[in-house]
């Protein structure tokens, strides 16, 4: 009997270390891979926007594929801070000692999709700011283990996550 | 027999390990690559702060600065800016960044400079010499070709200069004859139209000041003893009669051991050591210039060729500074095996079509690997090249007061403005004159310290703070037909007016005299701008 209980304890736990460790392990190492592949991709993309000011749809379906050949489903936000001068403009001429206050308005990933299925770029200039944030929106099997071991609630849990911003130094053309 | 559970430990003692090194691998590899992206956005921070001290301080040198040493003092000043930024955010001293940097190059308007390292020896008074290594900006270096024959019905031996435009300085011999000219190779024909256009619509020239010379003297010629002759009519006349046989060969150049040139016919490298072999337009006369080879559009062959010139010259250079940096890094304690990366076809497009700053910063320890990467930061607003897209418009009344509000020559709501009121005329300058200038005192030394406009206008929301009207020139690469439209002057290939934006027509703003307006406006302000500039290649040998 005592032996008995003895095997099903070992099968159980050989079965844990066996199967559940390693698939866990290898899971996570995914997901490291894919968090390696989206970071650098990522940082690619606006640094190539930010120096040529000009983001086009061939760049980002470029962008977008080599985030989709990690596996996983994304959700990419993109938006644009443009800047206005005007504002700043006024403001130099009627207070002598104030630096411009120039200021920004922002459009969003779906008004930045819309222009480029329009024209098929959107150009940027000097002074705007680019900022592209990405999570994954699926539940990777290093996930489902987590979820399991710890009971994780809630939407917005992610384990792949890159975010990258930065000024665009040049006027696209 | 083995029991199972020794079966599973063994398991456990060879997984267990391999995925903790994985882990590790991959977590360590992950730390690589967030401080790479992070180096990168330092580099290019650091490079896009040298080009705007680079921009800021050469903004007001116009008129004084006619020559390359002049240029000196200020890429210097932009090379420390490049360097303290760089090293404040690295949260480092100045010199702890330097030996990872083995090159920059600012890419100007006819030359280039490198700054890099070099080795100088220093003899103290007991004899003893001691080499050091400092990092030096290098003397200007011009985008040159030499083109030679010996062939006895066409001699000659010349030296061509380029520029990011199409402003060449020649001299050498032909045919027995020296000759040094500098000036716009141009394709003559499509401007005769224009130029009677504008002529008609020219300012009394009584009043136009010698150095805001119109449109007709530009092109015509415009002879003044202090400025020189740039009319590109003159020039190109000649220069084209004289070099429309000289032909790019893809051909082997021989140099005896004495230096002396056995074989050789019109293209050859300056040192005549090294031959230009990467040309795609073999046997084809470059300076031949008609409507198919006009060198004011950028496929022509004349600035494939130009192109071709710039960048070998670029590359040869910058590959032999780092590589000589790479002999002597020791002495600034570094062991690296600094090597020249190769720039994409995109990269050189953007350093060939406008002043830019490239920055290299190799062999800096980064976990289990080594930093190499370089950044490429074109300027927007400086005096040293013209470039069309950086021209803005705006009415005017016959006041002389401003509209309210500047655009791109092809911005749809300027043409409104033309067209709804047939008394405003159009003036274009460069970008930069919309800028603020800071002024601490005004002339009777009066402390102002406030922001000056020369142009109090603000920028079209459309075509300038949104950029939603796009650059001067299209090709066609819209998706949506019904969204954009475009109606072009088939004279110029220029300008491309956007008739049709964001769905809403405004083509009928677009009449003959509106057009003639705006063409006029744009060429008075490109040759303007062009005269003003400050050339530094015309004086070459007596060039001017």
């Amino acid at each position: 009997m005592q032996d008995s209980f003895v095997t099903v304890i070992a099968i159980i736990l050989a079965a844990v270390l066996m199967f559940i460790f390693p698939l866990m392990s290898m899971s996570q190492r995914t997901d490291d891979v894919s968090q390696l592949a989206v970071q650098t991709a990522t940082e690619e993309f606006v640094i190539d926007v930010r120096t040529t000011g000009k983001l086009t749809d061939d760049r980002l379906d470029e962008y977008l594929t080599v985030l989709y050949s990690t596996g996983n489903s994304y959700d990419v936000e993109i938006s644009v801070d443009v800047l206005d001068e005007n504002p700043g403009k006024k403001t130099a001429q009627v207070s002598g000692n104030k630096i411009g206050e120039n200021i920004t308005y922002s459009i969003y990933t779906s008004q930045i999709e819309t222009n480029l299925e329009k024209d098929g770029y959107l150009l940027l200039k000097e002074g705007d700011n680019i900022n592209v944030s990405v999570k994954n929106t699926n539940t990777t099997i290093a996930q489902m283990f987590i979820n399991v071991f710890y009971s994780i609630t809630g939407n917005d849990t992610y384990a792949i996550a890159a975010q990258s911003s930065g000024i665009v130094t040049t006027n696209g053309k | 027999m083995i029991k199972f559970q020794t079966l599973a430990i063994i398991f456990i003692l060879l997984v267990v390990p391999i995925s903790l090194l994985l882990t590790y691998y991959i977590n360590s590899q992950i730390d690589v690559i967030a401080t790479q992206n992070s180096y990168d956005t330092k580099l290019l921070n650091a490079t896009y702060d040298a080009i705007i001290a680079f921009q800021l301080n050469t903004m007001n040198n116009n008129g004084y600065s006619t020559n390359a040493e002049s240029l000196r003092r200020d890429i210097n000043a932009s090379i420390n800016t490049f360097k303290t930024s760089l090293a404040n955010n690295f949260g480092v001293g100045n010199s702890y960044m330097l030996p990872y940097i083995p090159a920059m190059v600012y890419t100007l308007y006819d030359g280039y400079y490198i700054y890099s390292p070099i080795a100088s020896t220093k003899v103290d008074d007991t004899g003893k010499s001691t080499t050091t290594f400092e990092h030096t900006l290098k003397p200007y270096m011009y985008y040159t070709a030499r083109y030679y024959s010996d062939d006895p019905t066409n001699k000659f031996d010349i030296v061509v200069n380029y520029s990011l435009d199409n402003y060449i300085t020649v001299y050498g011999n032909i045919n027995g004859g020296y000759i040094a000219k500098a000036g716009y190779l141009t394709y003559l024909d499509k401007y005769e139209d224009i130029i009677d256009g504008i002529i008609a619509v020219d300012p009394d020239p009584s009043e136009v000041k010698p150095d805001t010379p119109t449109a007709e003297k530009y092109y015509k010629g415009y002879k003044d003893e202090n400025i020189a002759d740039l009319g590109i009519k003159d020039f190109s006349t000649d220069i084209i009669e004289k070099l429309k046989d000289i032909e790019v060969q893809d051909i082997v150049v021989e140099v005896s051991d004495d230096g002396k040139i056995i074989t050789a016919k019109d293209l050859q490298s300056t040192d005549t050591k090294n031959q230009y072999y990467e040309f795609k337009n073999n046997n084809s006369k470059i300076f031949d210039v008609s409507e198919e080879n006009d060198p004011e559009v950028k496929t022509s062959t004349f600035c494939e060729h130009k192109n071709s010139v710039i960048r070998k010259s670029i590359e040869s250079n910058l590959n032999s500074a780092i590589n000589n940096y790479t002999k002597q890094s020791e002495g600034l304690g570094t062991t690296y095996d600094f090597l020249m990366p190769i720039l994409s076809e995109n990269e050189w497009n953007k350093v060939l079509s406008n002043v830019s700053i490239i920055t290299f910063m190799q062999g800096l320890p980064m976990g289990m690997k080594t930093y190499n990467n370089y950044m490429i930061v074109s300027s927007t607003g400086n005096r040293q090249f013209v470039d069309p897209e950086s021209l803005y418009f705006v009415t005017k009344t016959a006041d002389g007061e401003e509209g309210k509000y500047y655009h791109r020559i092809n911005c749809p709501l300027l043409a409104e403005e033309l067209t709804n009121d047939n008394t405003l005329s159009v003036e274009g300058y460069s970008s930069i004159d919309f800028k603020g200038i800071y002024t601490e005192k005004d002339e009777d030394g009066n402390e102002i310290k406030d922001y000056t406009y020369n142009h109090k206008s603000y920028a079209c929301y459309e075509c300038i703070v949104s950029s939603k009207v796009g650059g001067i020139v299209y090709d066609s690469k819209d998706k949506d037909t019904s969204n954009k439209q475009y109606y072009s002057n088939d004279n110029t290939n220029l300008i491309t007016f956007v008739t049709k934006n964001n769905g809403i027509d405004y083509s009928t703003y677009y009449n003959a005299n509106t057009v003639e307006k705006l063409i006029n406006a744009y060429y008075n302000a490109l040759f303007k701008e062009r005269f003003n500039l400050v050339k530094v290649s015309q004086y070459i040998n007596g060039a001017i």
